[in-house]
This record gives C-alpha cells, structure tokens and sequence, in this order.
C-alpha cells in the first residue's frame, strides 16, 4: 500500500521538483529571490481536485527587481528551462517586454510554462493542461455565450 | 570497413533532409528583430503541430478542417515584425528573402499589390506533383511577416490555416494590380 502511495505521489514530487530548481537556477542567475504568494498552496489544492478548464496543475514563481536585460532574460530562460522544453512562442518589444512560451507533452497532458519579463519584474508560470478538457471549456464556453 | 563508412553517407543523408526540412536562415531576420518595436516568433515542428492540433475541436467544422491539414504539414514557422515608423527596414532586408526563395523547387505564384503599401506574395515549393511548402510575405509600410508552412498545402487551404497556428488572419487586401505567375 505504502509502495503504491509512493508510485502515485513520485512523478507529481518529480514534476514539483523540475519547476523549483528552474526558480532556483533562475534566482542564482538572476540574484533576486521569488516572492512569497500567500495561499497559492491553496489555489494549487482547488486547481488539482476541480480541474478548471482541463488544468491540473498551476505553479507560479514571481521575481520582483529582477535587474536583467530583455536578452539576457531570454537566454537565461532558455538555459533555465532546458532542452526538454520546446520553445514554441517568443515576442519581445523595444521595451525589453519578453514573453516566451514552451511546451512539453507528457501522456495526454501538456505542460506549458510561460516566462514572461516586464521592466524589472519576472514570471514564471506552469500549467499542465489536458486538451481535450480544454477545448470542452472553451465550446461550453461559447454555447453559453451565444445562447 | 564499408559498413561503417555507409552508415556515415546514410546518416548524413537523414541530417541533410532534416535540415531541408528546416525553417529559413535568413540574417536580415536579425538586423530587422533588433530595429523592430516587437517581434514574435512562432516554430512549430510536426511533434508541436500534433500536439497543438489536440486542442482544436473535432465539433467545430473550422476547427475540424484545420486539424486535417495541419496531420499533413511537417512544420510552421511565423516571424513577424512590426515597426514604430515606416521606412525602419529597408528593400534589400526584403530582398534577402526573396533571394532565398530563388533556390530550384521555389516559385511565386501570387504577388498582391496595393495603393496603402500591403503587398503580399506567395511562394510555393514543388515537390513532384505536390507542393512541398508554402511560403507567403507580407510587406507593409510597418510590419513585415515572413510564413513558412513546410509539407503538403494547397494554396486555398491557406484561408483555412489563417488565425490558427500562429499564422496571421490573412485578409484579401483591395488589390491595385494582380499577377499570377507559374
């Protein structure tokens, strides 16, 4: 029975784990600590049990007076992130705005993480999402609004 | 000792067909990224494009018929750039995409002219009695986007893949002059 817990609990430890030491790396590279958000464990919790819009699972790590550069946030993202990441969206502005977004499929989820650099502030976000459920949010999504 | 010297041809045979098969290296992408007010810049290869077509629906006829033609393509790539004024990138930056598809395979097929600047060509690769690829640039006083669709598409179906995948909302533009040419 423990074994069987253990099975069941090791590849969400082991997923927890890859994002933790991405903010890790990110925060050695960086210099700057991820804030603390308050009850996010609790967001996480409802995200894992309700499943809202197919997602099941939500992880978040914010940077404030993260002091990089556009570029720099780009490649200290990319080798963050790693090779098992595929970027597949990036937009960047004069400003230094970036935005990147990668994708990684595992079984009949996805993993999307979405790194995004506004003036000082950095974000991470990781989301794993079954398609399926998602495009049935969004239909019922759009009968409710058309009816 | 023949053995390994075939396997070496054979692997440098995949190599070279998997580069083929890869996006445009194009160094005016560089100089107009770093003159550009933003950029964006869409890849997705065959194991993304199946992933991403996942999230259309089956119920949905567009949706549907977008799915059917993207289990064909091997690839999208987009890259777009606008600009904050017009004359930010110059004719031979376009010119260095042009030049890329003068390689053998590569025909323009469209070329959209119109009074405001919005020009608009389209190449198509052909591959055998099929066409291999798809390439369209969109040329506007400040904006340029470059659209590489890689594997087997009709020019029609474009209409059908325009606001999926990256792929700008193309809009027949009230065209001043029109010419096609094989």
């Amino acid at each position: 029975m423990r074994r069987l817990a253990l099975l069941l609990v090791l590849p969400c430890l082991l997923r927890a784990g890859e994002f933790d030491w991405m903010t890790r790396e990110f925060a050695r590279q960086s210099g700057t600590q991820p804030l603390h958000i308050p009850f996010f464990g609790l967001a996480r919790f409802v995200i894992g049990v309700a499943h809202p819009a197919g997602a099941h699972d939500l992880r978040l790590a914010v940077f404030e007076h993260a002091n990089v550069g556009g570029e720099q946030f780009s490649r200290m993202a990319d080798s963050t992130v790693g090779q098992d990441w595929k970027p597949i969206v990036r937009v960047r502005d004069s400003s230094g705005e970036v935005s990147n977004i990668y994708v990684q499929p595992g079984g009949k989820r996805v993993r999307v993480l979405i790194a995004t650099r506004d003036q000082n502030e950095v974000v991470f976000v990781e989301v794993s999402i079954k398609p399926s459920e998602l495009m049935k949010f969004v239909d019922d999504q759009r009968r409710n609004h058309h009816a | 000792m023949k053995q390994p010297f075939l396997k070496l041809i054979m692997v440098g045979l995949s190599l070279s067909c998997l580069c083929a098969a890869e996006e445009f290296k194009i160094p005016a992408m560089d100089r107009m990224a770093a003159r550009a007010k933003e950029t964006v810049d869409v890849t997705l290869d065959q194991s993304m494009l199946q992933l991403a077509s996942g999230f259309l629906s089956k119920d949905d006829p567009d949706e549907a018929k977008v799915k059917k033609l993207v289990a064909k393509l091997k690839g999208i790539y987009v890259r777009s750039f606008e600009f904050s004024k017009e004359g930010e990138y110059s004719a031979s930056d376009v010119e260095a995409f042009r030049a890329q598809l003068k390689q053998p395979g590569w025909s323009r097929i469209v070329g959209v002219k119109s009074v405001n600047g919005e020009n608009t060509e389209i190449y198509v690769l052909k591959s055998g009695d099929q066409l291999g690829g798809l390439v369209v640039l969109a040329i506007e006083p400040k904006e340029f986007t470059f659209v590489h669709i890689d594997g087997p598409i009709n020019p029609e179906d474009l209409s059908e893949l325009s606001g999926h995948m990256g792929i700008p909302e193309i809009v027949k533009p009230k065209a001043k002059a029109e010419k096609k040419e094989e």
